[in-house]
């Protein structure tokens, strides 16, 4: 393959899939802060409610 | 990301790419993903999931009396469906014809026997019972996925045809690449010619193919945003479906044109000599392709036709959402009846591309509803939330709530400026070759019915919608409220 064409495929691989990839792990990222924030939530509750047993 | 990804993907970015300076088009497509392709995804993910209705009624949230736009879009997408299965079925027949390479050597007069194709654009001619037969099985399958509902057919659906999509796509990539010629192929593919980008239509072509590729301005994005909880991330998500659908075309073109490099030396000619798009890459150079391929030959046929009928089917499905969507909200309709309604009329539509003059109508028609229908309508769009309603921070703020990836002053100018001024060059550079050559040499009575009388009858589709009183539309809007709040 000629140089211009290898450099052509590196720019359109890095754009392309390297922009998709950084965009998935936006979203990955912003799901796991979610469901960790779920569970802080679902924990404190546990934790009020047997305070408030005890 | 399954109603981006298309046939065109597939048959036509390869083509539009090699034609347009190869490597360096990767420049002004780059500049179009971002400047307008993503933006007006984003712009019409948020008015749906905003509003939590299909097209007409989220443009009616907007302005009462820009309903019609709604319509005109679905309209597009309706005469769009009843081609585009037609070509899902011709698909269908020869993933069939794959095995042991029924087609033979001649791979062009065997195409044309099968769709039985008429001499001259007039001579309609009868029904082709073989293809009426594929093209009836391809409507069995979509009608049963929506009927299925949106969770359970759509979703399932595409959570299935996608990824073996992908990874059919990788292996023909992959088979590609190791075949003699590749190379050849992919510098044909790749050299950039930078002079190239001093020519306007090299950049009305790079925005073109962003827009008929992500799939902007069908109304279906607004129909599928109105399905998403209210706080899905919207940016984010528009840009993985751009940057997915666009990734996707580029692996495509890599695998077509490594595959083209191999035909060409098989055959001794330059690889410019074997390139072609559309319909006759499909069913012409690729089946010639697999005859020449050294072993797997049916495997491969059967993975190229899978992937086509996979792409076509999961973007055929969203097509005919948006249009159910839509019919739905108007006439207070059960999910069974619309999803009848729609297809059986698409159905009887779609005859006509089923007989003998049937391929001329669906290049005309597929010509017209794209470069007209289509780009009008998003500009249409563009201008009406940028400059008539004047929304577009109203909606920067909705899609900034809930976004990981915050929407700055640039989102709005590209969307007020950047966007309606390329779609209105890109709609009349296609108008100004339109009336100076006609399309293929097709007589002007065609193009006229079939091409513009199409387009404009879409217009037409809208106005008329609109005027038809709706069915206890509050009982559709507490639906809709109902369904959002369920999520």
């Amino acid at each position: 393959m000629n140089t211009g064409a290898i450099v052509m495929l590196a720019i359109g691989a890095a754009g392309l899939w390297g922009g998709l990839v950084f965009f998935l792990r936006n979203y990955f990222k912003a799901e796991k802060a979610e469901r960790e924030a779920a569970e802080r939530g679902e924990a404190s509750d546990r934790e009020a409610n047997r305070e408030n047993q005890s | 990301m399954g109603s981006a990804i298309g046939l065109g993907n597939i048959w036509r970015y390869p083509y539009i790419a090699y034609e347009n300076g190869g490597g360096a088009f990767l420049l002004p497509y780059f500049i179009a993903i971002v400047t307008a392709g993503i933006p007006v995804l984003i712009l019409e993910y948020t008015l749906g999931n905003r509003s939590r209705h299909a097209a007409p009624f989220a443009f009616r949230s907007v302005s009462r009396r820009w309903e019609w736009l709604g319509w005109w879009q679905i309209a597009v997408s309706f005469f769009i469906i009843t081609y585009y299965i037609v070509i899902i079925g011709w698909v269908l027949s020869y993933f069939c014809f794959s095995v042991g390479a029924q087609w033979g050597k001649k791979t062009n007069p065997f195409f044309n026997e099968y769709i039985g194709v008429s001499e001259s654009f007039w001579q309609m001619g009868g029904i082709q019972w073989n293809v009426l037969f594929a093209v009836a099985i391809a409507w069995a399958i979509t009608y049963a996925i929506l009927l299925r509902g949106v969770s359970k057919g759509i979703e399932v659906a595409s959570k299935i045809l996608i990824p073996s999509l992908i990874l059919m796509i990788l292996v023909i990539t992959i088979r590609g690449l190791t075949l003699p010629g590749a190379v050849e192929g992919l510098n044909v593919l790749l050299t950039p010619d930078f002079s190239q980008l001093t020519n306007g239509s090299v950049w009305v072509a790079a925005y073109g193919q962003v827009f008929f590729s992500i799939g902007v301005g069908f109304s279906i994005m607004i129909a599928y945003s109105s399905y998403l909880p209210r706080r899905s991330d919207l940016t984010n998500s528009a840009f993985i479906v751009g940057l997915a659908n666009c990734g996707f075309e580029f692996m495509a073109a890599l695998g077509v044109f490594s595959v083209l490099g191999f035909l060409a030396v098989q055959q001794g000619v330059p690889v410019n000599e074997v390139v072609e798009s559309g319909i006759g890459l499909a069913f012409v150079t690729f089946p010639e392709i697999i005859n020449q391929l050294p072993a797997l030959s049916s495997f491969f046929g059967i993975m190229f036709f899978g992937a086509l009928f996979f792409a076509g089917i999961t973007s055929a499905v969203s097509i005919l959402e948006c249009s159910i969507a839509g019919v739905r909200e108007k006439f207070n309709l059960s999910r069974n009846a619309a999803v009848s309604w729609v297809c059986g009329l698409a159905a009887i539509v779609s005859l006509i591309y089923v007989t003998e003059g049937g391929l001329f109508y669906l290049d005309v028609v597929d010509r017209f509803i794209n470069n007209y229908g289509l780009v009008a309508a998003a500009l249409v769009e563009v201008i009406f939330i940028a400059w008539v309603a004047r929304r577009l921070g109203l909606f920067q703020e909705y899609a900034n709530e809930r976004s990981y990836f915050r929407l700055g002053r640039w989102w709005i100018v590209f969307l007020s400026i950047i966007t309606p001024v390329l779609l209105g060059a890109v709609t009349i550079f296609n108008l100004y070759n339109e009336v100076t050559t006609p399309y293929e040499d097709y007589p002007w009575s065609g193009l006229l019915i079939f091409g513009f009388g199409v387009a404009v009858l879409c217009v037409a589709v809208g106005f008329i919608m609109q005027s038809v009183k709706s069915r206890d539309p509050e009982s559709t809007a507490a639906e809709s409220e109902e369904r959002s709040e369920s999520r």
